[in-house]
């Protein structure tokens, strides 16, 4: 399948900013603002509403006709892609208000927190079933990948959690910032939390590869393709068009399969090792607070790096069965 | 709505015959003709005279070869939308521009809703769609429903495009709901098959084998031999001929 720069944006921000989101739905604190910072909770809910934002408009740009995009809304009953335009839109709603239902302390405030948390569960999942709903790309069509998609967008979404953390819980005293005893408890715990649940993430990515590779165009094959299987081995003689077309240039995708090992050695070592890395580094030394948001912000950026590479190869690697006729 | 109906009236469709086509292209040619004046935008090509030609096409003949232990053969293989009856393009159409009409069966895309997404493409495992490149909406194989229907145009000429210049009478048009029509009776008498039913999708087309010649001995009448019959002496006014030519 032919890897659209701006699809493999969408799912990359949009998952870890639902991820984050998921996360500030079940941090709340008292005093209106949330673990992950101590500002009230816009400002986490601004970052986690602006990375998911950021992946919709992405997403927006991959249309042939985007001022139709509204009437998207209208097919949630059969359609994943119409159901998670319609839970991408609650979501942010719903973040948006539960930001300013300060504090967080009566059973509404703390309901809404689990709504907004499942909620933005529930778009992920609808965003990874617009790919694992496809029969016609074997490779998607397994409930690996909703796992996965999960997956990666709370590993993203708890490690934006751990710089929002380490840059907004800092204290201020005679000039130099510190981590406060409660915050130092939080960083630490969010840096255990982050670094499993990449590991985890990393560990699916494996499996879904190791998957992959056995799968192929699954069931289907050139004979199957056209029922010429009692004549023996099908292969196409002349093609039906002289130049590539529309079909081979959006789901022929080769380049990405010759490559393969190499790239996806490269996505884990960017988006697993040198995150889990730079995470442990905050634990090993007792260094100051803002080593410890550049440690942070390192492994995010490094960690969403490698995302995108394994969601190019995510496209790059799955075949088509159209290919069959090819 | 982009739900399937449970059943449809009637399921117009397409039979095709494998072992007559040829592959003359004459059906790609008059799809690209029909479509680009009757149904929706017309038919785009990019750069259709330059030097990497591309556009859209409904209906393509592609020609594989088959081998085995048994020999070889060429099959001509025209592949258009099946208008399958569990059409996985339609449920993933966001915008409800794509449908399968109650009433004929027929897959057709409403071109004004359309947004150009292109998942309905990902989702047909036949490649029976393809975007246009210059509407930037989906086009496919509309089994010619401004031909089939239409009153102004003569009986005979109410048929798909493709069928109806087919000059092998290859591809064969009718309604599979009636056990009476054509398309049902040639599915059964000859076996019609649907493409990849591993995938689900329940095809109304259906392809009639080619009969399998492979292996069939080759035709040598007995006691004949061409070498000997291309170096027989001449005989009558070229034996002269051949005789006096040989004097000098």
């Amino acid at each position: 399948m032919h890897p659209a720069l701006s699809i493999i944006l969408f799912s990359t921000l949009s998952g870890a900013g639902f991820g984050l989101g998921a996360v500030i739905g079940i941090t709340g604190l008292p005093d209106g603002s949330s673990v992950v910072s101590s500002f009230p909770l816009l400002a986490p809910v601004c970052v986690a509403a602006s990375m998911a934002s950021l992946g919709l408009f992405c997403s927006v740009l991959h249309l042939r006709r985007p001022e139709r995009a509204w009437r998207a809304f209208s097919q949630w009953r059969s359609s994943w892609l119409s159901r998670e335009g319609i839970l991408a839109i609650l979501t942010l709603l719903s973040l948006v208000i539960f930001a300013f239902m300060q504090p967080v302390d009566s059973i509404i405030t703390i309901s809404m927190g689990v709504i907004v948390s499942v909620l933005c569960l529930l778009t992920i999942f609808a965003t990874s079933m617009i790919y694992t709903q496809l029969r016609a790309v074997p490779a998607w069509n397994t409930s690996l990948t909703p796992i996965l998609y999960l997956a990666f967008a709370l590993a993203g979404g708890v490690l934006t959690a751990l710089v929002l953390t380490a840059g907004f819980r800092g204290l201020s005293i005679n000039g130099d910032v510190y981590l406060s005893e409660a915050s130092i408890f939080i960083f630490d715990g969010l840096v255990a939390i982050s670094t499993t649940a990449i590991l985890l993430a990393w560990i699916l990515q494996i499996a879904w590869w190791k998957r992959l590779d056995r799968t192929g165009t699954g069931q289907s094959t050139a004979e199957s393709a056209t029922q010429l299987k009692e004549f023996g081995k099908v292969r196409l003689l002349e093609p039906p068009h002289t130049c590539s077309n529309y079909l081979l240039d959006e789901m022929g995708f080769v380049i990405g399969r010759k490559h393969a090992s190499k790239l996806r050695f490269l996505s884990l070592f960017f988006g697993g090792l040198l995150p889990i890395l730079a995470l442990l580094l905050t634990q090993i030394f007792s260094i100051g607070l803002f080593a410890n948001f550049a440690l942070a912000l390192t492994a995010l950026v490094t960690h969403l790096a490698g995302v995108l590479l394994s969601r190019w190869l995510f496209f790059a690697e799955a075949r088509h069965t159209v290919t069959l006729y090819y | 709505m982009t739900s399937l109906p449970q059943s449809t009236d009637r399921r117009l469709g397409l039979v095709i015959d494998l072992d007559v086509c040829v592959g003359c292209q004459a059906c790609v040619i008059n799809c690209k003709a029909w479509n680009s004046g009757g149904y929706g935008a017309p038919l785009a090509d990019k750069e259709p005279f330059g030097k990497n030609p591309s556009g859209a096409w409904l209906n393509r003949v592609h020609g594989f070869e088959t081998v085995s232990d048994n020999g070889t053969a060429v099959v001509h293989f025209p592949k258009s939308c099946l208008h399958c009856d569990d059409a996985p393009c339609v449920t993933v159409c966001p915008t409800g521009a794509s449908i399968k009409r109650s009433e004929d069966g027929i897959v057709l895309v409403d071109e004004e809703k359309c947004m150009g997404c292109g998942l309905c493409a990902w989702a047909c495992p036949y490649g029976a769609r393809e975007m246009d490149p210059s509407e930037g909406v989906m086009k496919k194989c509309t089994l010619c429903i401004d031909r089939i229907y239409n009153e102004n145009l003569p009986a005979e000429d109410r048929e798909p495009a493709c069928v109806r210049s087919c000059p092998t009478n290859a591809r064969f048009f009718g309604d599979f709901n009636d056990p009476d029509s054509e398309v049902s009776i040639l599915t059964a008498e000859r076996g019609g098959v649907d493409l990849m039913p591993e995938q689900g999708t329940k095809p109304v087309n259906k392809y009639l084998p080619p009969i399998n010649r492979t292996g069939a001995e080759i035709f040598e009448p007995d006691g004949f031999n061409w070498a000997e019959y291309s170096e027989r002496e001449p005989s009558g006014i070229l034996a002269w001929v051949d005789q006096t030519l040989d004097k000098f």
